[in-house]
């Protein structure tokens, strides 16, 4: 379960169960409830907008077509963003595949009940995206998981198939690493 | 590694990343604001850790295309694309044993009948094939012929093929003086 799930009072395990019964408009609320988490996740790791947008269709239809697989709703979650995984690394062994850019582009959307980032100066959400996608892979996906997408780190460790202290010890290097590339952005600026 | 009270600094760091992660059992919790209220350097790299943390919720996931809901519903009533059709092998391993058995066997015979050896009729002069067919037991060919081709085209040729051979060979064995 996400922060956001936690904030809307969505029953991801109670509509998961009903959208694993065919019941579309229950998983069209999953879908509302996951779809940026997934496009975020694909996002930072194919570092394309466009493609992103591609790879979050493919998760949600993936995901459709093999719900009568999900035995434990509860676990939906986990269970979407390691399809997203899947579809992004059949997307990244796609070797004709040309990646259509390299870091986000600045001219992605924010999220629109993100009131709070006004808070945050353009220029500063620039930086720390930038930060954030230049970090390895595995630890860029982490804080993508947890600090972005607000998801727990039980939950991403269930997603990523790895035990909780791995994903905290991976966090803990992350924000060193984040921390240094931040600081050294202020002192330039 | 400093200590303040009974945690050392390098303790307090690890507590730490459990609290940011909401792991941290409210016993540890305690013991760690002890320390940290005994240590300066401790709570600076809290207040730096919460402040990033903090920084990196305001920046937020991505805000994806507004029609993906679209996209992914006209993709769901799309009928599914007709699947290619798997290799001979996976089909007869799919198949039931018995049927996968019969299958094999029947292209085995096949192959068997399409290199078999046929037998070739006697090459024989027009005028002299006619008389045999018009002097061949006529009841006795067409019993063979029936038995034979009950057994398989090749088998019914070899069985012609005999009748012919017998029926040249009484004709010859009857012209010699």
């Amino acid at each position: 379960m996400t922060r956001d799930d936690v904030e809307r009072g969505t029953d991801v395990a109670a509509l998961a169960a009903a959208a694993r019964a065919g019941d579309r408009e229950a998983f069209g609320r999953l879908l509302e409830a996951h779809e940026r988490g997934i496009y975020t996740l694909a996002a930072y790791a194919v570092g394309s907008l466009e493609d992103a947008a591609d790879l979050a269709q493919t998760t949600f239809v993936k995901a459709w077509q093999a719900l009568p697989e999900l035995r434990e709703p509860a676990t939906f979650t986990a269970w979407l963003y390691r399809i997203a995984r899947n579809a992004v690394r059949d997307y990244q062994r796609g070797a004709a595949r040309q990646l259509r850019a390299g870091p986000l582009r600045a001219a992605a959307r924010e999220s629109a009940d993100s009131a709070e980032a006004e808070v945050l100066s353009a220029e500063r959400r620039q930086a720390v995206r930038g930060a954030v996608a230049s970090l390895p892979p595995q630890h860029r996906e982490v804080v993508v998981l947890h600090h972005l997408n607000g998801l727990d780190v039980k939950t991403i460790g269930e997603a990523l198939g790895i035990p909780t202290n791995t994903v905290i010890s991976r966090l803990a290097r992350a924000r060193q690493t984040l921390r240094r590339k931040l600081t050294s952005v202020v002192q330039e600026s | 590694m400093p200590h303040a009270g009974d945690m050392s600094c390098r303790r307090a760091r690890g507590l730490l990343e459990l609290q940011l992660a909401e792991l941290l059992p409210w016993e540890q919790g305690a013991a760690l604001e002890e320390h940290l209220g005994a240590c300066p350097a401790c709570r600076r790299e809290r207040e730096a850790q919460q402040a990033l943390a903090g920084e990196l919720r305001l920046v937020g996931p991505l805000e994806p295309p507004t029609d993906l809901w679209q996209r992914v519903s006209a993709e769901l009533q799309r009928p599914p694309a007709a699947a290619p059709a798997a290799p001979l092998w996976r089909r007869l391993l799919a198949m039931p044993t018995p049927l996968a058995a019969t299958a094999v066997a029947a292209a085995v015979a096949l192959l068997a009948l399409a290199h078999a050896p046929r037998a070739s009729l006697p090459q024989l002069p027009l005028e002299q094939a006619r008389t045999v067919t018009a002097d061949t037991d006529a009841a006795f060919y067409a019993q063979q012929h029936a038995v034979a081709s009950w057994s398989g085209p090749a088998q019914d040729q070899m069985a012609l093929g005999t009748t012919l051979v017998r029926a040249v060979s009484a004709q010859e064995a009857g012209e010699q003086p």
